[in-house]
């Protein structure tokens, strides 16, 4: 069977009839797991849903009205300065780690370097006004807040510059390309499904046609914004259930346990922060829960880790980057977000 | 089709969502200050779903970049995958994080901080108080929690508390925990708070059930640490509330 549309809804309706089961037809506890999980899998995904519309309304916006020869021309050379206002970048673009993906991607299409890409991606998260507000409400003014956002751009700014070692192509995913004989036929089929357009195609008059051209952009906008929030989507719900299902399966106190030591507690709650996949606007709300039982070194790794990468952005960087820049994204943080827990603890 | 299916997957999220706002039951997965969010999050991916139908079919010679417009055919387990939050929210019946999450979580007996509460009670403005006037003066959580790791300063002060029964096997047969959620973002950051309950018929107590205890607070020990705990005088059982969990 090649039909997509039948496959659709083959697998849907065995979905549909798999959900069923697991609620209605299984013991008491596994039902109960399994409602459990589906409320902590809607928690994460209602939470970041409305950030991701936001990435890709700003994504379809790009795409649509910022002008790809201004945008390079404005973007400096020097891969340095490309990394740095890539890391301060957040300010221009309020995004948590949700958001940020199709905002980046969109960025790439449009011909920002790469470094500037990947220091938006791993800084814009916390780097920008409101995550700056939530943690000083936390920790307020001290060592936590500027570890946090010290370190943030620090690490931002190195690794964007280390992938201006690899070759882009190398680095980012094809984008989809022009298939300019596939428009045609959409025009065709379209005209026929609704008049409105075909009449509109008609009747145009010089003014008429400004007119419509400038409502017709912003719904080509929103449609982009539609594509990129399908796409980008799939992999916060992948995350989303990961990240539920470790918290209806894997107890807590298996990893809170072995928080104690300079080292092991930078570890165990970088691990925390990956596993748990909480928004970057509220993190330092659930830091502050950690305050007596961890290192100040290891609270600021939570929080300066768990923005640039936990299950559910690493699933969506996916989309952007190929696999093996994929796994470097992951490691380049993670090693730094662990030596800047370890400094911290060790001098701070 | 393609565009047909992208459309009903969209708005079917956007319509769930929105149903989920004007029950209330958006409550059991988020933060009550993220409902607004939650709205404009619902409209936007209606409003992004109809777009498909809205836009102008083909290009003018503008200086946009084509492929940028390309709408890639969107594969059709993409399109199963982001039905998911649509469809487990339909069939899973709403319902709040109770004991089963509590399995699972620190049970925050003793590392409770100040810091971590919110500022304004809503204890006894949400729920009422089934115990009339006489049980006013009573402690409620909030309290408890600023004194929990002095549980001698509670000593025999009066308390009413509404949660969820939780046991395991570290419970006596005479005691239960009353539960609550304290949730900061969505339940994915649920903090667990929990009190000791001791109650002669606590075995007969259901999980999850909502109850009301009412009594007087003991320094007492559990697995360990010494904690209070809530000797019962009276236990209702309730309905669960419309807003489950504590707001920080």
């Amino acid at each position: 069977m090649k039909n997509p549309a039948a496959l659709f809804l083959l697998a849907l309706i065995f979905v549909t009839a798999l959900i069923w089961a697991m609620t209605n037809l299984t013991p008491a506890d596994v039902s109960s797991r399994f409602q459990t999980f589906a409320t902590i899998f809607l928690g994460i995904f209602i939470e970041a849903m409305p950030f991701l519309v936001a990435g890709s309304l700003v994504s379809g916006i790009i795409a649509e009205f910022v002008d790809q020869g201004a945008l390079v021309h404005f973007v400096p050379d020097n891969p340095l300065a490309a990394a740095l206002i890539g890391a301060l970048l957040g300010f221009a673009f309020p995004v948590c780690e949700c958001g940020v993906v199709p905002v980046t991607r969109r960025l790439y299409g449009k011909g920002v370097p790469l470094a500037m890409g990947i220091s938006f991606l791993l800084a814009a998260p916390v780097i920008n006004p409101i995550v700056l507000a939530s943690t000083f409400t936390a920790f307020g003014w001290g060592d936590v807040l500027f570890w946090r956002f010290g370190g943030t751009l620090a690490i931002a700014f190195l690794v964007g510059l280390l992938f201006t070692l690899f070759r882009p192509e190398r680095v980012l995913r094809p984008m989809p390309l022009p298939a300019p004989t596939l428009l045609l036929p959409t025009v065709a089929v379209l005209e026929k499904c609704i008049p409105e357009v075909a009449e509109s195609e008609m009747s145009r008059d010089e003014e008429e046609m400004t007119a419509r051209e400038g409502n017709g952009r912003w719904w080509r906008a929103l449609a982009a914004a539609g594509d990129d929030f399908l796409d980008m989507g799939r992999y916060l719900v992948i995350g989303s259930m990961l990240a539920a299902a470790m918290q209806t399966i894997v107890p807590q106190a298996t990893l809170v346990v072995l928080g104690e030591g300079a080292l092991l507690s930078v570890i165990v709650l970088m691990a925390l922060a990956f596993v748990l996949s909480i928004c970057s606007t509220v993190d330092a709300f659930v830091a502050l829960s950690f305050v007596h039982s961890f290192s100040i070194g290891a609270i600021v790794s939570f929080l300066v880790f768990g923005p640039m990468v936990d299950i559910k952005s690493a699933l969506m960087f996916l989309g952007v980057f190929r696999r093996r820049a994929v796994a470097l994204l992951i490691m380049l943080p993670l090693i730094f977000s662990l030596l800047l827990g370890l400094l911290v603890n060790l001098y701070g | 089709m393609d565009k047909l299916l992208k459309t009903i997957v969209l708005c079917a999220l956007g319509i769930f969502l929105y149903t989920r706002v004007a029950n209330n039951t958006i409550l059991f997965y988020i933060h009550e200050r993220f409902t607004l969010l939650t709205l404009l999050g619902a409209m936007g991916v209606l409003l992004v779903g109809l777009s498909y139908y809205r836009q102008p079919p083909h290009e003018h010679t503008h200086n946009y970049d084509a492929h940028n417009h390309q709408h890639a055919p969107l594969r059709w387990w993409g399109l199963l995958i982001l039905s998911l939050p649509t469809l487990l929210g339909l069939l899973v019946p709403p319902q709040p994080l109770g004991a089963v999450a509590l399995l699972n979580r620190e049970l925050n007996l003793g590392g409770w901080q100040e810091s971590n509460l919110p500022q304004v009670p809503p204890l006894s403005r949400e729920e009422g108080n089934p115990w009339g006037q006489s049980a006013q003066a009573s402690l409620d959580w909030f309290t408890i929690a600023r004194e929990f790791n002095r549980p001698q300063a509670l000593n025999g002060r009066e308390a009413q508390l509404t949660g969820f029964v939780y046991r395991d096997d570290r419970f006596a047969p005479d005691s239960f925990l009353v539960g609550r959620f304290l949730v900061s973002c969505c339940v994915a950051d649920a903090a667990a708070l929990g009190v000791v309950v001791q109650w002669p018929e606590a075995a007969e107590l259901a999980l999850d059930q909502w109850v009301s205890v009412y009594g007087r607070l003991q320094s007492g020990e559990f697995a360990g640490q010494p904690v209070p705990i809530l000797v019962a005088e009276r236990v209702q059982l309730i309905a669960p509330p419309a807003q489950p969990y504590f707001y920080r």
